[in-house]
């Protein structure tokens, strides 16, 4: 390696003739590697050929099926492919074995010839001089191999910069997009944002594509008060621009309530009277304990499984239950847990496969009642209707959803009706989706109404706002409001996006509705038309459910995800006051007791927590088994549904 | 016979490296083997013959994957005891064919050291795997040895060494400039191998390691190319691989600088000759330092000053960028690019749908869980790659201090961390001669060098 190397010691003869071997080698390894090179290349351009005119003589084929002569060519021509598939084969083997065989030749012989000419080594006497003059290079190289490092990660992040692709999951789902819609100015509206790079406003799975409007339908039918057989099918899809009057928001705050049927439905549907998860009156235990019997009044097995929360009506809990075979109403006395009676539900269209997601099971959705009758849904799309001593009234099959989770929006009443968010489909454009009433006394359609949204699983809210009784559904991208009594849409806000499941929930003058996907969104009920740029007062993304319903309280708003954050959200501005981690997965909406809330988990285990402005847990609970259905919270008791068990937890006299 | 004259090779250093470039292609067969290996549909039989079911390979049996740790063990032991009891180039180059064999064609590079950085990586900061005792003893055993004997692993055992070592023709000297800056370069490997294992990822270390393809006769043409032209460069340079791009020689570095029974370049007594330092192709021997320091000691001084200071802000701007290029990073997770194609697809931004989305499509899967496991890797890569950059950043700022920090050698030293326990250089070395043939160096009583 040294200059001053001494004379090397061997043969010339031996010298030149490995290295004339060695160039040999060389030259029948490099004549083999341009055989296989040319053997591949022929290949890849029969490959590109032959498929083609297979195709096109199968095509033949199936006009003139009887074409014996096609059909030997056709052979034929298989029987070629193939040949020269393996023979390509074969030849590569072989070749890769001379080459193999060249380079280990032309290796040995250049060792070979090496040896006879390698010189011993000699010591450079200007090494540690070398070395020292070297090592200001040295820095600087290395300097610049960390600038190098450095750049490669800076080009890296400005080039993922530049592709929104890169950002899809921040934009998707955390960035508040109607702000991006604004910004794109008058030109941006329902369709594209028009401009270079930004994203759609559909963030998420199934929703229009660029260019695409979403519409809005008009109900057919009558109303509530005026049951009616609605004509089949949907209304027109039309265009809603957003509404160009001034902002609401400098209006007097509107008054929001929910709209329950009282009477003896205590807890008539998800989520309670006021459909906000806000417990009745009552003195609730604050700790419980189901394996030891601690604050546990009863506790009674369930037949048949379902996610779905129980309701209470008359002193009676109801719950619908249901597998591949069967499918069931039971009620409990609420006082005694003592089963009252249980109603089979045979299917309408029996024999029909259901295929459902263990997570959704056949009976997810929460029933409903009115007071004098009992209303359950179940994946399939069938309603059903019992009184209240379980005798089935009347069955309304709604087909069933295309929805790759199943039906899992929950019922909720109004007036002598029963309403059904019935989202499907994959897109806002499939124009599947619909919002139907139901006459309570006979299941005939009242009032129906296209929505543009594909597949949900958000419980629609009923509320008063102002003078107006509305039904407030979330879809995706939309939150909608429609007139209660006629089905027709009063307004629309795009401020929701992904896979819709929260229900919305109300507080503040304002309509609260949050989504992983979208925003947690605060929205006026009092506007007409698409609402978008008028009435939507704060959009923020910190801690967006997927499952978990949003909880108002105290002029604030408690989100929890599935993964168990909890996050605390100002009402009035939208900025995060706290959160909290409990590391468990959570799917039962929040429950509501005076200056408090309960958290569930799935393992079975309860939390407190205040309902202020910095976590504090008041106290834990236990019920033992795998929960996920919302509590139903009555004069005093929690009625939970477990896995496998209905409880009542109250305090014990 | 009349000897040759001093250096016919180094006139003819054009053609010899285009030899060179043959050997190259030479290498690049299996890629053009892997090429051949497509596969067509089957054909439609209108005669009863039923086509052969394709078959799940089996794993390997338990006794032999232990057998193929006893037998890494072996060559250790063969190895240790080849570099430091018999000091045998000759044998130590069989041992090093025998790995090649073995440890390469015929288990087919997968009983490696260098890839089960990743098997620990992943064992240790993912979740849900647990180590297999054959990684876990691979991860290991060379670093046991390197403890005690130095880097004998790299000697003769690891394949991947072995392969460049006997393609090593007409070693030349990689300036020490360039030698420095390039050694950031297998941290920076490391760095990028545990961050991808982590994760779980991928194992990039084994989808991008140069020679595997060449043992199993079939590769990716980027890793088939990349072994090519290290094997080009190595006939040359002495293993680039291994000094230049190997994350596993970092740990063995750090292991075998702290061994006291490594390499010793002379059986005896050293004369003084330092021919060593010179047969040493991997730059292992340094010399003695100057009497006499070429600059003032304050010069010195104040420099290594700057670089103390500035090496926070290096190490801080590498975290910075690791996370400025994270979302590029985690691209190469499968779950965030198919949540970026499926995201793309579903605006409308790209036409039709590969074979990744296509096949998500039918499990019915979510999009938005998609887009959330999507995002929940990158906040993970966020982290991660803050951490990796971090770690590029200590490196570099270490190598600068390393360099110039002034230290004193009276003689020729082998650097035992570096030292890839080749047996070259007791084949140089005069008192190793003398051990062998019995025979008085005439060196002894040469003029003293310089």
């Amino acid at each position: 390696m040294n200059q001053n190397s001494e004379p090397a010691t061997g043969s010339t003869s031996l010298y030149r003739s490995a290295k004339r071997s060695a160039t040999v080698c060389a030259l029948f390894g490099l004549i083999v590697f341009g055989l296989l090179v040319a053997n591949t290349v022929a290949n890849r351009t029969s490959d590109l050929v032959t498929p083609a005119r297979l195709h096109a003589m199968e095509l033949e084929l199936n006009r003139n099926p009887k074409d014996e002569a096609l059909k030997k060519r056709i052979r034929r021509l298989d029987l070629q492919v193939r040949r020269s598939f393996f023979r390509g084969q074969a030849f590569a083997g072989l070749g890769f074995l001379l080459l193999a065989g060249a380079a280990v030749g032309f290796f040995a012989f250049s060792e070979l010839a090496a040896r006879q000419v390698r010189k011993l080594p000699a010591p450079n006497p200007e090494a540690a001089r070398e070395i020292e003059a070297s090592l200001p290079g040295g820095r600087r190289a290395v300097a610049v191999l960390g600038a190098l490092l450095g750049g490669t990660l800076m080009t890296m992040a400005v080039l993922s910069r530049h592709d929104a692709a890169a950002e899809y999951a921040r934009l998707a789902l955390r960035k508040p997009f109607i702000r991006q819609a604004e910004a794109a100015g008058p030109a941006g509206g329902l369709g594209p944002l028009g401009r270079a790079g930004a994203l759609p406003l559909a963030g998420a799975p199934g929703v229009a594509g660029a260019g695409q409007p979403l519409g809005v339908a008009t109900p057919q039918g009558g109303t509530l008060l005026q049951p009616i057989v609605a004509a089949p099918g949907g209304g027109a899809v039309t265009p809603v621009p957003p509404a160009a009057g001034p902002s609401l928001l400098k209006n007097p705050p509107v008054t929001i309530t929910g709209v329950a049927p009282g009477g003896t439905a205590t807890w008539p549907r998800f989520r309670g009277p006021n459909g906000d998860g806000t417990a009745g009156p009552g003195d609730y235990p604050t700790e419980w304990n189901a394996t030891n019997g601690a604050n546990t009044l009863w506790k009674q097995p369930l037949a048949l499984p379902g996610w779905n929360s129980p309701i209470v009506v008359d002193g009676k809990v109801l719950l619908s239950g249901a597998n591949a075979a069967k499918r069931t109403v039971s009620c409990f006395d609420a006082a005694t847990g003592k089963p009252l009676w249980q109603a089979d539900v045979p299917p309408s269209r029996p024999g029909e496969e259901v295929k459902v997601m263990d997570d959704t099971g056949y009976a997810p959705s929460t029933m409903a009642t009115d007071g004098t009758r009992l209303y359950a849904v179940f994946v399939n799309g069938d309603v059903v209707a019992l009184d209240l001593q379980g005798k089935q009234l009347w069955l309304h099959p709604l087909g069933m959803p295309e929805n790759h989770y199943g039906h899992g929006a929950s019922l909720t009443t109004y007036g002598t009706g029963v309403i059904v968010q019935f989202d499907q489909g994959s897109s806002a454009t499939d124009n599947k989706s619909e919002l139907l009433a139901l006459d309570g006394t006979s299941g005939k359609v009242v009032w129906r109404i296209k929505r543009p949204s594909p597949g949900t699983w958000s419980t629609p809210i009923v509320v008063k706002a102002g003078n107006r009784d509305l039904i407030v559904c979330s879809g995706n991208p939309l939150l909608m409001a429609y007139d209660a009594a006629s089905g027709a849409e009063v307004w629309r806000a795009e401020v929701v996006g992904g896979e819709i499941a929260p229900t919305p929930t109300f507080g503040e003058g304002f309509i609260f509705v949050a989504n992983q996907g979208g925003n947690l969104a605060a929205v006026r009920p009092d506007g007409v038309g698409n609402v978008t740029k008028t009435a939507v007062a704060w959009l923020a993304a910190d801690g967006l459910p997927d499952i978990v319903s949003p909880l108002y309280a105290n002029g604030l708003i408690f989100l929890c995800t599935t993964e168990g954050l909890v996050t605390c959200v100002d009402a009035k501005t939208g900025k995060k006051v706290w959160d909290h981690d409990f590391e468990v997965m959570m799917r039962a909406s929040p429950t509501l007791v005076g200056g408090a809330f309960w958290l569930f988990d799935v393992k079975g285990a309860a939390y407190l927590v205040e309902a202020g402005r910095s976590f504090k847990q008041v106290s834990h609970a236990v019920v033992g088994e795998e929960v996920n259905a919302s509590p139903a919270a009555v004069e005093g008791r929690f009625y939970v549904r477990s896995k496998s068990h209905l409880y009542c937890f109250g305090k014990k006299p | 016979m009349p000897l040759p004259t001093p250096g016919p090779w180094d006139r003819d250093r054009r053609r010899t490296l285009a030899l060179a470039a043959l050997a190259a292609v030479a290498g690049a067969a299996p890629a053009a083997h892997a090429q051949e290996q497509k596969k067509q549909p089957p054909p439609e039989f209108s005669e009863g013959y039923t086509p052969p079911m394709p078959s799940q390979p089996q794993p390997r049996m338990p006794w032999l994957t232990t057998l193929d740790v006893a037998l890494l063990a072996a060559a250790l032991g063969l190895a240790a005891w080849i570099g430091l009891h018999r000091r045998s180039r000759r044998e130590m180059r069989l041992l090093g064919l025998f790995s090649v064999l073995y440890f390469g064609f015929i288990r087919q590079g997968c009983l490696c050291p260098v890839g089960s950085i990743q098997n620990v990586a992943l064992a240790a900061l993912g979740s849900g795997y647990a180590l297999p005792f054959a990684a876990g003893a691979l991860f290991l055993l060379p670093l046991l040895a390197a403890l005690f004997f130095g880097r004998v692993f790299c000697g003769a055992v690891c394949p991947l060494g072995a392969v460049q070592d006997l393609a090593l023709l007409w070693p030349r000297r990689v300036p020490a400039w360039l030698d420095n800056a390039l050694g950031v370069l297998p941290y920076a490997v490391l760095g990028i191998g545990v961050l991808y294992a982590a994760a779980g990822t991928a194992f990039v270390v084994c989808q991008f390691d140069p020679f595997v393809g060449f043992f199993r006769f079939s590769g990716g043409w980027l890793a088939i190319s990349l072994g090519a032209g290290l094997l080009m460069l190595g006939t040359v340079v002495g293993r680039p691989y291994c000094r230049w791009l190997c994350p596993y020689s970092v740990l063995l570095r750090w292991t075998a600088a702290l061994t006291r029974w490594g390499v010793r370049i002379t059986p005896k007594d050293c004369i003084q000759c330092h021919r060593c330092a010179d047969a040493c192709p991997f730059g292992a021997i340094s010399p003695a330092t100057l009497e006499a320091p070429a600059e003032p000691r304050a010069v010195a001084r104040r420099r290594l000053g700057r670089v103390l200071a500035v090496a926070p802000l290096i190490v801080v701007a590498g975290a910075l960028l690791g996370r400025l290029g994270a979302p590029a990073v985690a691209r190469y997770d499968r779950v965030v690019s198919l949540a970026e194609r499926v995201y793309q697809e579903e605006t409308g931004r790209v036409k039709g749908q590969t074979n990744a989305s296509e096949a998500f499509r039918k499990q019915a899967t979510p999009t938005g869980e998609l887009y959330r496991q999507a995002l929940v890797k990158r906040r993970w890569y966020g982290g991660a790659t803050t951490l990796f950059g971090a770690w590029c950043g200590i490196v570099v700022a270490g190598k600068l201090i390393f360099l110039t920090l002034r230290r004193r050698r009276p003689d020729y030293e082998a650097d035992q961390a570096a030292c890839l326990s080749c047996a070259r250089c007791y084949t140089s070395c005069p008192i190793e001669q003398e051990r062998l043939t019995g025979l008085r160096s005439p060196l002894r009583d040469a003029p003293e060098q310089p």
